[in-house]
């Protein structure tokens, strides 16, 4: 958990626009809709015309220490990329990126292309698109179905 | 759904994020598992991951006109950090009539109290230093509120 978690706060004018306002609150507010938060928004309708629509906290969760974890190898930088290709159930098309390939995602002859399910053992890139359907959806609320896997260079410029 | 960015960054120092939405329903160990996987899949570290919650107004009311009621408008609030000092300045946009004086265009000063918090803005003022904190998680200390234009106006 960080020190403080961020907080948006979107406020709607007469106009139409929507402005974004994003301030700090403490690490324990972890509720949109709780009494810190509600002070806040109150405080703002307060002293604007417009009216908050939509409150957002952020919080980050540590996962790992940057310094023990890089690994190095082929495709180690971070515009090396293995982009998962999803369908939702309304026909839309999601793409989420994972950088920085580790090298047993490729094929075991060809290390510019990503390796088959029946290799052995299974490229690790087929447990993210999986782990993606279980645990992920799109933003309309579909659910994901593995489409296709491929891997690219953001920039052509890296050795 | 939830909105969930993982941060990486590589053996260079160099940072990326991943975007995904995660269902309402998924838990710690639903977490573990997705971010077991990514981390098997990828040289990079993860950081971290930033997962945000969001709650729409079901009734959020009117917006009001006024001289300064467009999101382009705003009244900024300027708060020092109790902690480090630093200051940390705040745009409230569309700011309401009574704050800001239509002639002088700076934030109606009467102050009661003498604690300088002007009248018109104290109530909001104590609201926001009571639950607003800086980014390290340190409390915040009124300094000052003048008119300003928000540098933020593009929403969704």
């Amino acid at each position: 958990m960080g020190a403080a978690n961020r907080l948006l706060l979107f406020v709607l004018d007469h106009k139409g626009q929507i402005g974004r306002l994003v301030v700090y609150v403490a690490a324990a507010v972890l509720d949109p809709s709780g009494a810190a938060v509600q002070a806040i928004k109150n405080a703002i309708n307060a002293l604007s015309e417009g009216v908050v629509t939509k409150e957002g906290i952020t919080q980050q969760v540590a996962i790992e220490s940057a310094l023990a974890a890089v690994a190095t190898g082929g495709h180690d930088d971070i515009d090396d990329r293995i982009r998962l290709t999803f369908r939702d159930g309304d026909g839309q098309y999601h793409r989420y990126e994972i950088p920085s390939p580790a090298m047993s995602n490729f094929d075991t002859t060809d290390t510019t292309v990503l390796g088959p399910a029946t290799q052995v053992p299974t490229p690790p890139y087929f447990a993210v698109a999986n782990s993606i359907e279980t645990y992920c959806e799109a933003p309309s609320g579909a659910a994901l179905s593995f489409v296709e896997a491929t891997y690219y260079r953001r920039r052509g410029d890296i050795a | 759904m939830r909105p969930v960015s993982y941060k990486w960054i590589d053996n260079d120092g160099e940072r990326a994020t991943t975007r995904l939405y995660v269902k309402a329903a998924v838990g710690a160990g639903d977490f573990t598992n997705l971010q077991a996987n990514l981390m098997a899949c990828s040289n990079a570290a993860l950081l971290y991951r930033a997962e945000t919650k969001e709650n729409a107004e079901a009734t959020p009311g009117t917006p009001d006109t006024g001289n300064y009621s467009v999101i382009r408008e705003a009244l900024a609030l300027e708060f020092r950090s109790v902690v480090t000092g630093l200051l940390y300045t705040y745009h409230v946009p569309a700011p309401d009539d009574a704050i800001i004086g239509v002639d002088d265009e700076t934030v109606i000063a009467t102050d009661t109290d003498l604690d300088g918090i002007p009248d018109v803005i104290q109530a909001a003022i104590t609201a926001m230093t009571t639950n607003m904190t800086d980014p390290h998680g340190g409390a915040l200390k009124f300094s000052r509120a003048f008119r300003s234009k928000t540098r933020f106006y593009k929403g969704s």
